[in-house]
């Protein structure tokens, strides 16, 4: 077999880290709990990822080999930090990994079904989620802002959350009808 | 189904909501039960992914407020438009044009990977073949040896696990894992920075040890002079051939032996045999030979040191096979589970053959006191077998499946077997690395086991 030209290499990366992303994005915000942080860990990743991608073996799953790239990333983020350590273990870290791998297939489906879902989200559900993940509030400040206790606004969260997941569940099997 | 009460702790564990003690105890939980790493997965999904989303929302409404925070990875568009797309396939083509086209840090190499034993890498920004160019950057070595030849004639040899940041041709930093110098004159003042030292070298051979989390750097002159800068106070100490020394903290100056530490470990495969092979764990188990603070009670050490015999170590492992029926056995396998121990230069220790003995006739009854200490009486032994460990290589599982080993377990009178482990090969330099195995105490990986397979018996 011939090698792949720099084109082919390139088009290859491209689908293979667009089907990936998400899953590797995944790893690195529960391992990394300051948005800010995950996302320049997130950058490293894929940095690494076409840096190294002369060395991925075809035969294995990709999202295994992001994975496993992206570990070493947070690990080298809590070494950088000092003082924060590792909020996983690494064991735990490998058995998210796995998990993540065998129980998220079908990725552009299910971005697109939580696409849909925000948008089928009440008006009070969707400015809780505007404040947690566009302005990156924490419970402390939401309740502050919505002049109502963390420990509610932690439960809210915790619903629209479940609402949001049986959503996606609900539009995958549709889709898969 | 995990309980509401643990759904809402996870969804806090992501939100960075739960206090160090809760972190802990959520943490327990997870490794215990499955179903709520599964749960945390799906939810870290949704979690990632909703960030990204709402971060995208708000960039088109062309909130101001979100500039404060970096926000738009490269990726972080959506795969599903085409823009999207477009973009990613832009950013990876431009990024892939510089990596395929010129080649990291062409230009600016002072260093070459000269050569590796067992070698296996984890994700460094620098090339990892034999014989690359190396240039400013950081190199992550899990598993093995490799040596570097710096273009001022300066030698490292890297022992794994370490990570080694390279500066220039004479300047680098050991993050964690140990470093062997060979220093011509040519590059007298040769630097190695660490978390807690800077090691200055004075034309020699020595080897700097770092223990990544506490950054204590344990610093031994094989040869010659170097000098030990503590990084925090400025405190400098001079030490020469066979002294060593020790900096953590308020700790330093003494040229002393250090404490070390067992490095942590990954819980391995478990043991895969058949149906109808016997697994079993050892009764009792210990290893003989002790120098201070250099011992473990969850690892057996082996060790075959060049000059004094009382650091030489030997393993003993007991087994009752009374529930075996000797006859039936038709084969028999032992299997071992190496694993770092932190003690000792893996480049001070070659390609390493290992044998298991039996002790047969009078064997003199001893138990785990014996451990750190001698072995009472010096009964009979047959060899039963032998393996290899590379150069380098610390873990991994390693076995003896011999006609000798089926044969003594067959034959042998008692039910109490007891067995001998050795390493045959002795340390080229002293200050070798000890070998060590997973006793039954050890809280991960698998004890000691004796796999016994037998023919079926019709009752």
């Amino acid at each position: 077999m011939t090698e792949p030209t720099e084109m082919e290499a390139r088009e290859r990366l491209t689908l293979l880290w667009i089907e990936a992303e998400p899953v590797v994005r995944a790893f690195v915000f529960a391992s990394i709990q300051c948005f800010a942080d995950a996302e320049d860990v997130v950058q490293k990743v894929a940095l690494t990822v076409a840096r190294r991608f002369d060395e991925y073996d075809e035969k294995r799953p990709f999202q295994a080999w992001a994975l496993w790239l992206a570990k070493s990333r947070v690990i080298d983020h809590y070494r950088v930090k000092g003082r924060e350590k590792l909020v996983f273990s690494e064991p735990l870290l490998e058995g998210l990994a796995q998990s993540l791998v065998t129980r998220q297939p079908a990725q552009t489906a299910r971005a697109a079904a939580l696409e849909s879902c925000i948008e089928k989200l009440p008006a009070k559900s969707r400015k809780l989620m505007k404040l947690r993940y566009e302005d990156g509030a924490s419970a402390k400040e939401m309740a502050e802002i919505l002049k109502s206790s963390a420990a509610s606004v932690r439960v809210l969260l915790h619903r629209v959350r479940n609402m949001l997941a049986d959503c996606i569940n609900l539009e995958l099997r549709k889709e898969a009808q | 189904m995990i309980s509401k009460e643990k759904q809402m702790e996870l969804d806090r564990l992501l939100d960075g909501d739960l206090s160090k003690e809760e972190q802990k105890r959520i943490q327990v939980v997870l490794e215990r039960d499955p179903e709520a790493i599964d749960w945390l997965a799906d939810r870290a999904w949704m979690h990632a992914n909703l960030h990204k989303s709402m971060q995208r929302r708000g960039l088109k409404a062309g909130a101001e407020r979100i500039s404060k925070e970096k926000v738009v990875s490269f990726f972080g568009m959506s795969a599903k438009t085409l823009r999207g797309t477009l973009a990613i396939a832009a950013v990876l083509a431009l990024m892939l044009t510089l990596i395929f086209k010129k080649g990291p840090l062409a230009d600016s190499s002072f260093a070459t990977l000269e050569e590796t034993h067992a070698a296996l890498w984890e994700s460094g920004d620098l090339p990892t073949s034999n014989g690359s160019r190396l240039g400013q950057g950081t190199l992550r070595l899990a598993e093995g040896l490799a040596t570097l030849k710096f273009d001022s004639g300066a030698e490292v040899i890297l022992e794994a696990p370490a990570t080694l940041e390279l500066f220039d041709s004479m300047n680098c930093r050991l993050a964690a894992g140990t470093a062997v110098s060979d220093i011509p004159d040519s590059a007298l003042g040769f630097r190695i920075k660490t978390p807690t030292a800077d090691v200055v070298d004075y034309g020699t051979r020595f080897a700097v040890s770092v223990f990544e989390g506490t950054g204590e750097t344990h610093t031994q002159v094989i040869e010659g002079k170097v000098q030990v800068e503590d990084a925090k106070s400025g405190e400098v100490v001079e030490l020469t051939t066979g002294q060593r020394n020790t900096v953590l903290g308020e700790t330093f100056g003494k040229p002393t032996e250090g404490e070390n530490q067992e490095p942590s470990t990954l819980p391995a495969k478990p043991i895969k045999h058949g149906p109808e092979w016997t697994l079993l764990e050892p009764v009792k188990d210990a290893y003989t030979g002790y120098v201070k603070s250099h011992n473990s009670n969850t690892l057996l050490l082996v060790k075959n040191a060049l000059e004094s015999e009382t650091i030489t170590r030997i393993a003993y492992i007991g087994f009752d096979i009374s529930e075996v029926l000797q006859e039936t056995i038709e084969e028999a396998e032992l299997l071992l589970h190496f694993t770092p121990t932190g003690w000792g230069l893996a480049s001070h220790v070659t390609d390493s053959q290992f044998s298991v003995y039996g002790m047969v006739s009078d064997v003199p009854k001893w138990d785990e006191s014996i451990l750190h200490g001698k072995f009472p009486g010096k009964p009979d032994t047959v060899h039963l077998g032998s393996f290899h460990i590379p150069q380098g290589v610390q873990k991994g599982r390693f076995q003896i499946k011999t006609e000798a080993l089926t044969e003594f377990l067959r034959d042998h009178t008692n039910s109490e077997i007891s067995f001998k482990v050795v390493r045959d090969t002795v340390e080229s330099e002293n200050g070798g690395l000890v070998h060590g195995f997973a006793s039954r105490r050890h809280p991960v990986l698998p004890p000691p086991t004796l796999a016994i397979r037998q023919i079926k018996v019709i009752q």
